[in-house]
């Protein structure tokens, strides 16, 4: 088992290395040694080394079917296509919390690269965060969920031997999809991307070097964060419609949720940072907001990894539950007592002098992202603390989160047009007159007719009417901007955007990351309007769904090495006219034992229509057909490819200085 | 000024608090076991709540549009009559853990609204923990 031993080696030796680089990094700050320090950042390196080690002995493993190894013979099978071979590597507890060592490990080593060379007194302690953090995770791989153990048999003389079976239990059917071998590295590059700016603010405190040093440091990091976060969460509601079939894409479960949580303050924290930048203020509420990033991100780990809040997942017991919560608890007393000692440090530079100022709009914005926050996390971990506090276990179900969030996030869609108009410490009111004339006619013209076309409930038509309002506001603030260029620099009014966009990258680049968010908006809004229809239909016989007429042609099967499939040709009609063909499966996965439904979906911008096989009748003579109208559901999609572009654009360096002043 | 601000902030936890006790008071639900259930029957008709247990094996059956099967947990059994609009999970089948959303009815039977059975993120294959003596049997087996 030379493998599985260089597997458990790796592992072990990055433990140690974890806990050197905190100790040569600590000391060697303290002494101000450089060559010290140099040790600590190189053991950062090591640990990264040693940790992809162990990454690659696993998927060695898993690629040559050792199935004496308990996680690959759990997760994975001989027969499985080697693209799921490679998904197979994070799809249980053991595999995927090494992937959050190996991230972790890789944010480190970058920032320890690209931090070396700056003399930034900051890194030595930012290793140390990171490193402890580290050490927890490997302390986990090591002794806790480790890959590489071994299936053990005893035979009859009571010894004990290594015990191989025939083929492995395979990788679980609602896993093997496309989203989902890249959902789980890109939310987890969200999740422990935040371990960087944390660790930066965390050594900030520390050193009580808390001018803007640290500030500038991290920006970049954590808008790479919060966009791989967000594409995470959008992958995995992506995944979820297309896998789960029941025809939608979010259901407040606990283990969304626990991606949700991180990301509503890391939106907070990336608005109010550009407050600290600007006007040396929420100091505070920076460093709070940063911390609550990173903790809510461990939390997010702990939620989905030990089964501790009671949904399906009540059942599932986990040995790493304990070992999270005392790790969470410790850094947030930690974390806590650092920011108090350090209050003085923290202190405002200026104070706020108007609420029609981009300041305020800027402290209601965190402070609703941060109430959508805590709501959320109320509702999740409602379960566990009825049962500690009542011994009942309770849960609050969706009807709590829609009743809390939906407002909530109305408010935010309104503030996202509001605040970029409102200018810093105070905004004239000739000036609110000129901004707001035109985004308000537009919204308030557009009321009647969103009712007009069959819109009549209050949130649906409310999150409609803010969508036009604020893309009024971002559109306008785009032609403003390229009118002046255009007079100025006599360029054409593309030109002129491109160059706007170019020259003001982060402004203009947030603008389309809300355009982004505005789509999104617009898509959730259309569930509210989603038809479902059922039908029991044998071959020949149709049924309606909205516009679409649906008639099964043909009920076939078909087989492969992995599953066997029932599928069914379904014609689609509208009014006399064949529309398209529809293939819906209903498959039955050979080495997990497990049925799984492929859901048949014919997109469009206006809507999907989404058809799931969901089964025979008594007789098998007919199938029963689940049929949902999903209208403006891709929207949610394209709005999270936008935000992506956006945060992209953000993410250009800064322009030459000579070409800032131009357009100042 | 700072005035306005608190008053800002006073309001929005208000309403979240507000929102948070509305949602709360629709949308809770008892979490229960089948033994659980069992133990106090009686005062838990008509109320609200999430049934845990395991599919009875061979309990499953379709009648038109309503699907009725067994679960059972810790000893205790419910009849369970599914009649919810969402199909049922691929999970959900013969032996697997599931969850019924729906009411205790006075007759002892449950209805369902909503099932969701072992989900994916924790879905653990039983080489993970085999028992000592399966372990054993099924090394002599290999052997």
């Amino acid at each position: 088992m030379i493998l599985a031993d260089t597997g458990n080696f790796a592992l072990l030796t990055a433990f140690v290395f974890s806990f050197f680089a905190i100790a040569t990094s600590i000391v060697g700050a303290q002494r101000r040694d450089p060559r010290l320090m140099a040790v600590g950042e190189r053991s950062v390196y090591v640990v990264f080394l040693l940790v992809a080690v162990a990454m690659g002995t696993l998927w060695a493993l898993i690629l040559r079917d050792d199935f004496v190894i308990e996680y690959v013979a759990g997760h994975s099978n001989q027969h499985l296509p080697l693209h799921y071979k490679i998904g197979a590597m994070w799809s249980g507890q053991e595999g995927s919390l090494l992937l959050w060592t190996f991230v972790l490990a890789a944010f480190a080593a970058a920032s320890v690269f690209t931090q070396r060379h700056r003399h930034n007194r900051l890194l030595p302690y930012a290793i140390v965060v990171m490193m402890g953090t580290a050490a927890f995770f490997l302390y986990l791989n090591n002794f806790k969920t480790n890959p590489f153990e071994e299936l053990v048999g005893i035979t009859g003389s009571g010894s004990k031997v290594p015990w191989s079976p025939q083929d492995g239990r395979g990788l679980n059917p609602l896993l093997q999809h496309w989203a989902m071998v890249i959902h789980p590295p890109i939310l987890y590059i969200g999740y422990v991307g935040f371990v960087v700016p944390f660790a930066f603010c965390i050594a900030a405190l520390w050193t009580r070097q808390l001018g803007s040093a640290w500030v500038t440091t991290i920006r970049r990091w954590t808008l790479v964060a919060w966009a791989f976060l967000g594409a995470g969460i959008i992958l995995g509601g992506n995944w979820a419609y297309m896998e789960l079939g029941w025809g939608g894409y979010w259901a407040w479960d606990p283990v969304e949720n626990a991606s949700l949580m991180p990301w509503l303050t890391g939106t907070a924290f990336l608005h109010s940072v550009i407050v600290q930048e600007k006007r040396g203020m929420l100091k505070v509420w920076n460093v709070v907001l940063i911390c609550l990033t990173y903790l809510l991100s461990i939390l997010g780990t702990f939620l989905t990894r030990s089964g501790v809040v009671s949904s399906v997942h009540s059942f599932a017991q986990s040995n790493v539950g304990q070992a999270f919560a005392i790790f969470l608890i410790a850094a947030t007393v930690g974390c806590a007592v650092l920011i108090l000692s350090r209050l003085k440090d923290l202190r405002s530079e200026s104070r706020l002098e108007s609420v029609t100022s981009r300041e305020s709009g800027f402290l209601f914005n965190n402070l609703i992202l941060l109430a959508a926050a805590f709501s959320v996390l109320f509702g999740t971990v409602f379960p566990i603390f009825s049962e500690l506090i009542t011994g009942r276990n309770v849960s609050v179900g969706q009807a709590y989160f829609n009743a809390v969030e939906i407002p909530l996030a109305l408010a935010l869609l309104a503030l996202t047009g509001i605040g970029p108009l409102l200018a810093y410490r105070r905004t004239s009111s000739t000036s609110i007159k000129r901004n707001f004339l035109f985004p308000v006619v537009f919204a308030v013209v557009s009321a009647p007719l969103f009712f007009a076309i069959g819109v009549r409930e209050p949130w649906p038509l409310m999150s409609l009417v803010l969508s036009v309002f604020v893309t009024t506001t971002v559109v306008m603030e785009f032609h403003k901007g390229a009118r002046a260029r255009m007079r100025n620099a006599g360029e054409g009014y593309l030109t002129a955007i491109a160059h706007l966009t170019r020259r003001n990258n982060r402004r203009y680049g947030g603008y389309i990351v809300h355009l982004g968010i505005v789509l999104i908006f617009v898509g959730v809004t259309g569930q509210a309007f989603t038809k479902e229809v059922r039908g029991v239909v044998g071959v020949g016989e149709e049924f309606e769904v909205g516009p679409y007429r649906l008639t099964v042609a043909d009920m076939t099967e078909r087989e492969n090495d992995n599953f066997w499939a029932g599928r069914l040709a379904i014609d689609v009609f509208q009014g006399d006219q064949p529309r398209f063909r529809m293939l819906p499966e209903k498959r039955f996965y050979f080495a997990s034992e497990q049925p799984s439904s492929e859901v048949a979906i014919a997109r469009s911008l206006s809507h999907d229509l989404y058809v799931v096989h969901a089964g025979y009748n008594e007789d098998q003579t007919k199938a029963v057909v689940q049929a949902y109208l999903n209208p403006l559901v891709n929207w949610v999609w394209i709005g999270g490819l936008v935000m992506i572009l956006g945060t992209m654009i953000c993410l250009l360096p800064a322009p030459r200085p000579r070409q800032a002043e131009e357009v100042a | 000024m700072q005035a306005r601000i608190v008053i800002g902030i006073a309001v929005i936890v208000g309403l979240v608090g507000y929102l948070a006790f509305i949602g709360y008071e629709e949308g809770r639900s008892y979490y229960l076991t089948c033994d659980e259930v069992a133990a106090q029957q009686s005062r838990l008709v008509d109320t609200r709540m999430k049934l845990a247990g395991n599919v009875v094996d061979g309990s499953i059956r379709r009648d038109g549009d309503v699907l009725h099967f067994e679960l059972e947990y810790e000893g205790a059994r419910y009849p369970v009559r599914y009649v919810g609009m969402d199909p049922v999970p691929d999970t959900f089948k013969d032996g697997a853990q599931a969850v019924v959303d729906g009411r205790l009815l006075a007759d002892g039977t449950f209805e369902g609204q909503k099932i969701q059975a072992k989900c994916a993120s924790k879905y653990e294959a039983e080489y993970g923990n085999p028992e000592p003596a399966e372990k054993a049997s099924q090394a002599q087996a290999s052997a």
